[in-house]
């Protein structure tokens, strides 16, 4: 199969791409690193009728330090996030989470952004990015506004983006002292799609867990955070019967995952069982040091 | 119909103008309309990586490209690698030598990849060489050799 | 010499310069474009095919259906399988549709968007009919035949009588009994389906394919379109790997059609094809699976003395090799030992799956998966070493097996279990064999977290090079010696394939070593029916064998004329091996092969028991080759088998639903990266010598293949104490057999 017809812009200038998206509206689809749009629209599971590639906008590629977060432009690639510095020490997690994105070649062509705004259930930055409590930076034709995760993501391969507007960029804030992070995920093969993933922090208060974010990948229609999980932990002892505890209420009560070709709903809970314990470890033992 | 665009890119060194529609893939174009079929596709949606060149010196797979993305950047083939057509790049050769190949259909994809990363990383150890190939599929040889190739590719780029 | 030597490959270049065309990349002038309509649902009646609103698309062509078929049947053992399913030809039922891949019509067009946009224009009109995806139903169901005419869905049946079983397990210590199951697999060569269909310069319908057997193919094109067969020709250009799955037809003879059509038609265009990796995997043939009961029973000195088993395969839509495939796995569902009373009933059965076919091993990998997995648990049972138990009760020279003749040449496998066991850390101390796992080198130490348990596992296996049973098997080969005084150059014509295993490579250093000159002297003349005579199949790990004595034949014959002033000196040999016979039908006694292969394997895994996780992480395969020609690519070939068998064994997972493919791409049936092969495949290459084959070689392509499973399954069972008699080992199989899902 070929991708079905549709029209195509490049435009030179971010301002050049809000034109075309106000006057399209949610028919003019923005490509990014097109690395999960084009195979969707190769298949045709995708058949958008306008492209508008962004990849001419310099201004939307970057990384800064700015008011103890990190700001990355939306068409950041992943593998400039890969190799950055800034990512290293201000988001570890984040640098941590990159190389389980697919293969190095992907990474080459796929962005932050696009990554985010494409909200696959099965991809890891969002999950990072509803862990850190990221910030959406949307823009369209006249204005700007930021969205708080737990605003953005509104369901399967569904973000809270106007038709008009475009994300321009992400902010990462930095995590509190004390906090000891870790990114983890199960796949047949490294470089698949994971049968599930977690990401974790755990903020210390000497021995006992002042905060813990657990959030999912796979296991449902977007990144899932593991409330009952979270709330058990809170206040806790950081020790393993702690740890096997938040791991059992995030496997059966916070998560209902569908299961797919490579895994059972029940294989699923058992792995986020296995992963919550192997993470909140690590998350501990970067903690402490 | 839809309508065309025009484009300009490098393509192994040499500047090249078309104008294309915007739904032919990357890898079509280079091999349907510019008769550069050493770039292969083995699964039309970027996950053997048979179809991988280099853009602007970075490996990417151009079956889920659009050939109106290679405006304005500088494309690499595998025809692209020897410097002439009677030498080969080094790293051809050691597939050659080492016997990195079998039936030959996902070497392309292999050179391209490989090519900047042993620039790169003239030291790099078979751990290293096995996590830079792991987007590209094999079926034949069983990867022992293609690793063998590849470390003796990069002996032999750094010689010169 | 030139044999022996670890000669670069012949056609490195090309390939590695991407100047080698596969055919894909093969552009003709005025070339026209097709694509297949597939019948995309398991089992059906065509009540109404409609092809007129797509054939007024502008820029179509032509659209093929069953009724421009001449003889609308194509099948490598048994023409069961309609070229094109549809009302309207000479075959029976051929408006029955028996599996998702079955061929509907081929649309020719000026491109191949056009062709594809005809393609979803067809009107077909379908009376579903019940969908039997389950060979142990289907053998039962005698309401729903999927090929009317045959009164059952039983394709093939074999019964080995040796004996008395029942006696013998009245008289056992032990016995262990099993149900095993092995999964189908996909080939999944990177370089799917493409070729051209054209009437060449002589007049010939011509097509240019990656296929295994040019020869068949001309003849299958030549049955199909009700020509001579001196009328068609197939040429294969580079072929982008096989492993048995180019063996029975896929595009060729559609392409053949077309080209013919269109030129009765005064369209002189040729036309092209090339599939998408879902049309692939959809399209041609799999692995097929088996479900093998087992009960062997042995004395407590160890001696195997019965074994019973009930082989039934799925055999899919169509017959394509399964007969061959079957016997195969009934030959080797109780290994090579000397068992003295053996009960087999096996069974082929015709379901609405994709049909069963080649794949490297070719029924070996299943029936080894049962034998082999007995024979450790038969160990286990009477608590003796793994290596003991068979070499108590290995094959030797001259034994008979139950088929009652003796296997032919001389038998290595204790050599060849020997070597194995010995660099895995084995001694054969005075007590037997031994492996003391604290004292052993192999497969190395190191450090693992609580969770990974580690084991090794064992198995040995014997594969037939060469075709079995009595199917007809020969090699032609043609040498041309020239020059003056000297001999300045040799030309080798040869049609024998080069599918990636490096066959082309070996020819020419085997055809200088023959003639006594330099390899570089030596020119081929490859796979062209219209100019190299039949050399058979790349299959059956036979081409070195067949074709090297071939070529020793013709260049005996050329050096003759070139000595006796005949210049050019110019020979043709056809070389045919000692023969071979069926089963007896009622008995099993045959002579089935004239030559094998032995090998066998230690492997060591890792288990991630928290996640279920297999990990392979070491190899050693020994490999009786009988003479190396080409050590490095013996090297590539059991280094591509053990990663492949690997893949069989614990990643991939081709899943049928109801006759539907749920895994048609890379993204879901999952073969092995870089990153999931064992860290280390030692080969060991051991050159007994063969009597027969050419300077002593055998074939050994499949060899590596057939230990794998059951040497797997076993280092799990060492590393987790629980048998699993299924597979792949999806982690989630693996949880399951420890109890935590």
């Amino acid at each position: 199969m070929k991708p079905a017809p549709f029209e195509y812009h490049a435009p030179l200038s971010l301002e050049e791409a809000l034109a075309l998206k106000r006057e399209h509206g949610d028919d003019g689809k923005p490509l990014a690193g097109g690395q999960s749009l084009i195979p969707a629209m190769n298949f045709r599971v995708a058949q958008p009728s306008i492209l508008i590639d962004l990849n001419k906008l310099e201004e939307l590629r970057g990384i800064r330090k700015k008011n103890g977060a990190l700001h990355i432009g939306a068409m950041t690639l992943q593998s400039s996030t890969e190799h950055s510095d800034l990512v290293a020490q201000h988001a570890p997690l984040l640098h941590e989470t990159i190389p389980n994105i697919a293969h190095p070649q992907i990474r080459n062509r796929g962005t932050i952004g696009g990554s985010l705004a494409h909200a696959d259930p099965a991809a890891e930055l969002p999950v990072v990015a509803l862990a850190l409590g990221a910030r959406f930076r949307a823009q369209n034709a006249d204005a700007e506004r930021w969205l708080e995760v737990g605003d953005f993501f509104s369901g399967l391969f569904s973000v809270a983006l106007e038709p008009d507007e475009i994300l321009v960029e992400i902010a990462f804030p930095e995590m509190p002292a004390n906090t000891g992070w870790a990114f983890m995920e199960i796949a047949r093969r490294s470089g698949d799609y994971a049968m599930a993933g977690v990401a974790a922090l755990l903020t210390l208060n000497d021995e006992k867990i002042e905060a813990a974010k657990l959030v999912y990948l796979n296991v449902g229609d977007g990144p899932v955070e593991a409330m009952q999980a979270q709330q058990r932990l809170q206040g806790a002892t950081a020790d393993a019967a702690a740890f096997a505890e938040a791991a059992q209420l995030a496997a059966h009560e916070d998560i209902d995952p569908y299961g797919n070709v490579h895994a059972s709903p029940e294989y699923q809970r058992h792995l986020v069982s296995v992963l919550t314990q192997r993470a909140l470890t690590k998350a501990l033992e970067r903690a402490s040091n | 119909m839809t309508a065309t665009h025009a484009i300009s890119f490098t393509i192994n060194g040499q500047p090249h103008e078309a104008a294309v529609e915007p739904r032919l893939l990357l890898v079509d174009y280079l091999r349907q309309h510019m008769d550069l079929t050493g770039t292969h596709v083995g699964c039309e949606h970027g996950v053997c990586g048979a179809c991988t060149i280099l853009m602007d010196g970075k490996p990417v797979r151009s079956c889920i490209m659009l050939a109106v993305q290679a405006d304005g950047h500088e494309l690499t083939t595998v025809e692209g690698l020897a410097e002439g057509p009677d030498n080969m790049h080094p790293l051809q050769e050691a597939f050659w030598e080492a016997h990195g190949l079998q039936c030959g259909f996902c070497t392309p994809g292999f050179l391209m990849t490989l090519k900047p990363y042993l620039e790169e990383h003239p030291d790099a150890n078979e751990d290293d060489i096995r996590h830079a190939i792991s987007g590209n599929l094999c079926r034949c040889t069983g990867y022992q050799h293609i690793v063998d190739a590849a470390l003796l590719g990069a002996k032999k780029m750094h010689a010169k | 010499m030139a044999i022996g030597q670890s000669l670069t490959r012949i056609d490195a270049e090309g390939k590695v310069t991407g100047r080698t065309l596969y055919p894909g990349d093969i552009n003709r002038l005025g070339q026209l474009h097709a694509k297949v309509l597939f019948a995309q649902r398991p089992h059906a009646i065509i009540r109404r095919l409609d092809t007129s609103r797509a054939e007024a698309l502008e820029g179509v062509v032509a659209i093929f259906t069953a009724k421009d078929v001449p003889v609308n049947e194509y099948g490598l053992i048994l023409p069961d399988q309609p070229v094109l399913c549809g009302p309207g030809s000479n075959k029976a039922h051929a408006e029955r549709v028996r599996f998702v891949g079955d061929q509907v019509a081929f649309i020719v067009a000026e491109t191949e968007r056009i062709a594809a946009q005809a393609r979803d224009l067809i009107e077909v009109d379908y009376e579903d009919l019940l969908v039997l995806s389950d060979p142990l139903v289907a053998r039962e169901d005698s309401q729903t035949l999927l090929h009317p005419e045959t009164g059952s869905n039983v394709l093939c049946h074999y019964k080995i009588r040796h004996g008395d079983v029942e006696a013998a397990f009245a008289q056992a210590d032990v016995i262990v009994e099993s149900e095993y199951r092995t999964p189908a697999q996909e080939h999944a060569y990177l370089a799917p389906e493409a070729g051209l269909g054209y009437v060449d310069e002589a007049g010939r319908i011509t097509v240019e394919v990656a296929g295994q057997w040019a020869h068949e193919e001309q003849e299958a094109i030549a049955h199909a379109l009700n020509l001579p067969a001196h009328k068609v020709r197939v040429i294969h250009p580079a072929i982008g790997g096989a492993f048995g799955g180019r063996e029975d037809m896929s595009i060729q003879i559609v392409l053949a059609l077309a080209a013919m059509r269109l030129h009765e038609r005064g369209i002189v265009r040729p036309v092209k094809i090339v599939w998408t990796r879902e049309e692939s995997i959809i399209g041609h043939h799999k692995r097929h699976p088996y479900v093998i009961r087992s009960k062997w029973g042995a004395t407590s000195d160890g001696k195997i003395i019965a074994a019973q088993s009930e082989v039934i395969a799925d055999g899919g839509a169509y017959a394509y090799t399964s007969t061959k495939v079957l016997g195969n796995a009934t030959l080797m569902c109780t290994g090579p030992y000397n068992i003295p009373n053996v009960h087999v009933d096996s069974y082929a059965v015709y379901t609405n799956n994709v049909p069963g076919g080649a794949f490297r091993g070719f029924g070996g990998p299943q029936g080894a998966f049962a034998a082999e997995t007995q024979v450790n648990k038969l160990a286990e049972a009477l608590g003796l070493d793994p290596i003991e138990i068979r070499q108590r009760n290995v094959a030797r020279t001259g034994d008979e097996t139950f088929t009652k003749a003796p296997l032919p040449g001389e038998v290595t496998l204790e050599q060849v279990i020997a070597e194995t066991a010995k660099a895995a850390g084995w001694e054969n101390a005075k007590t037997g064999w031994v492996r003391d796992a604290g004292k052993a080198q192999w497969p190395g130490d190191g450090e693992r977290p609580v969770h990974i348990k580690r084991g090794v596992g064992f198995a040995s296996g014997f594969k037939n090079i060469g075709f079995s049973f009595g199917f007809p098997e020969r090699a032609w080969a043609t040498i041309e010696i020239h020059g003056k005084a000297e001999i300045e150059r040799v030309v080798l014509h040869q049609a024998g394939s080069d599918v990636g295993q490096g066959a082309h490579t070996v020819f020419k250093q085997m055809a200088a070593e023959a003639v006594g000159v330099a390899v570089d002297k030596v020119e081929l003349v490859l796979a062209d029916t219209s100019v190299t005579g039949d050399s058979g199949s790349a299959s059956a790990s036979r081409l070195t064998f067949m074709s090297g004595n071939a070529i020793r034949g013709a260049a005996d014959a050329a050096l003759q004329k070139w000595r006796d002033e005949d210049r050019p000196a110019i020979a043709e040999f056809k070389y045919v091996p000692p023969a071979t016979t069926a089963f007896n039908p009622e008995t099993g006694e045959a002579d089935p092969n004239f030559a094998y292969g032995y090998v066998a394997e230690a492997v060591a895994v890792e288990v991630d028991t928290e996640t279920g996780h297999v990990h392979l992480v070491d190899v050693i395969c020994a490999d009786d080759v009988g003479k190396a020609i080409n050590p490095q690519q013996i090297e590539g070939q059991v280094e591509g088998a053990v990663v492949q068998a690997a893949g069989y064994t614990i990643l991939e997972n081709f899943i049928q639903t109801d006759g539907y493919v749920r895994t048609p791409h890379l993204s879901n049936y999952l073969i092995p990266t870089v990153l999931d092969v064992p860290d280390r495949v030692q080969s060991i290459i051991l050159e007994y010598g063969d009597a027969v084959g050419p300077w002593g070689a055998k074939g050994m392509a499949e060899m590596p293949y057939i230990p794998l499973a059951p040497a797997v399954i076993a280092a799990v069972q060492d590393a987790i104490g629980v048998w699993i008699n299924d597979f792949p080992l999806v982690p989630e199989r693996v949880l399951r057999a420890l109890g935590k899902l």
